[in-house]
């Protein structure tokens, strides 16, 4: 990867997002940035960051309606459980996922792996996004760095990520 | 376009020395996003980690994710997990 068919495939969705969705702006890394996983994973403490439109059934939803987008976060704390959650986001279909969202987010799962020792600990604080937010630099240039302090002040090791 | 927020993310985290790993089914988006790693499952879209009340497959799904955290040594690899989607 990538290979030519991918290569066509990502211009498609960059000609039907311009046509979609004003002000779309495909925003990417401006290089990539690598970070070595410095002990092992039963050492590690994760956390989950998901675009998928995740939140706490008791938190205001994302504003899916909006055409700029929604960069705002949900925080959710480690001993939430799959069933306190909600999805929404109009851009995919939420119903497996709001059926049980460890479809995209799997708290649950990862509290698992906790209990069998394959990773250590279960970060305190893991954060929803919705990916709406067709210009990507006010995700990049608000919400993201923020979302990346809270994750070093909490001393998380390593982070699993998941779109919708 | 989910795709491009996960990846705008997954930099800022990493540039925070944190390490990350993103789970992708649109592998044309992530491969232009300069992520660390990624894996791509062949599910769809609202799907990434699996069916809904499958924990044994959602477990599955995360090991191996985790295990690519671990064994992906190239900077912006993309890895595809052997799991199909079997669901009519």
């Amino acid at each position: 990867m990538p290979t030519p068919d991918l290569e066509e495939r990502f211009r498609r969705w960059l000609k039907l997002i311009a046509e979609m969705h004003e002000g779309a702006n495909f925003t990417a890394n401006e290089s990539i940035t690598w970070a070595p996983l410095r002990k092992p994973l039963a050492e590690c403490s994760i956390a989950l960051v998901s675009t998928a439109g995740v939140h706490l059934k008791s938190q205001p939803a994302h504003d899916v309606l909006n055409p700029q987008g929604d960069a705002s976060f949900r925080e959710i704390p480690c001993d939430t459980q799959a069933s306190d959650l909600a999805v929404d986001h109009l851009h995919y279909d939420t119903s497996d996922a709001n059926a049980d969202p460890n479809c995209v987010f799997p708290i649950d799962r990862l509290r698992e792996l906790v209990d069998t020792g394959i990773v250590r600990s279960i970060a305190p604080m893991h954060f929803g996004f919705m990916g709406f937010i067709p210009d990507g630099r006010l995700l990049r240039d608000t919400t993201a760095p923020i979302v990346a302090d809270r994750l070093l002040a909490e001393g998380t090791d390593a982070v699993v990520l998941t779109p919708g | 376009m989910c795709h491009q927020s996960v990846g705008l993310l997954q930099g800022a985290i990493e540039r925070r020395g944190i390490t990350t790993i993103s789970v992708t089914v649109r592998p044309e988006i992530t491969a232009h996003a300069n992520v660390s790693r990624a894996c791509y499952v062949r599910f769809p879209t609202g799907n990434p980690m699996g069916e809904p009340h499958k924990p044994d497959q959602q477990r599955l799904i995360l090991t191996a994710v985790l295990e690519q955290l671990v064994a992906i040594s190239e900077p912006g690899t993309i890895v595809e997990l052997p799991f199909r989607w079997r669901r009519m």
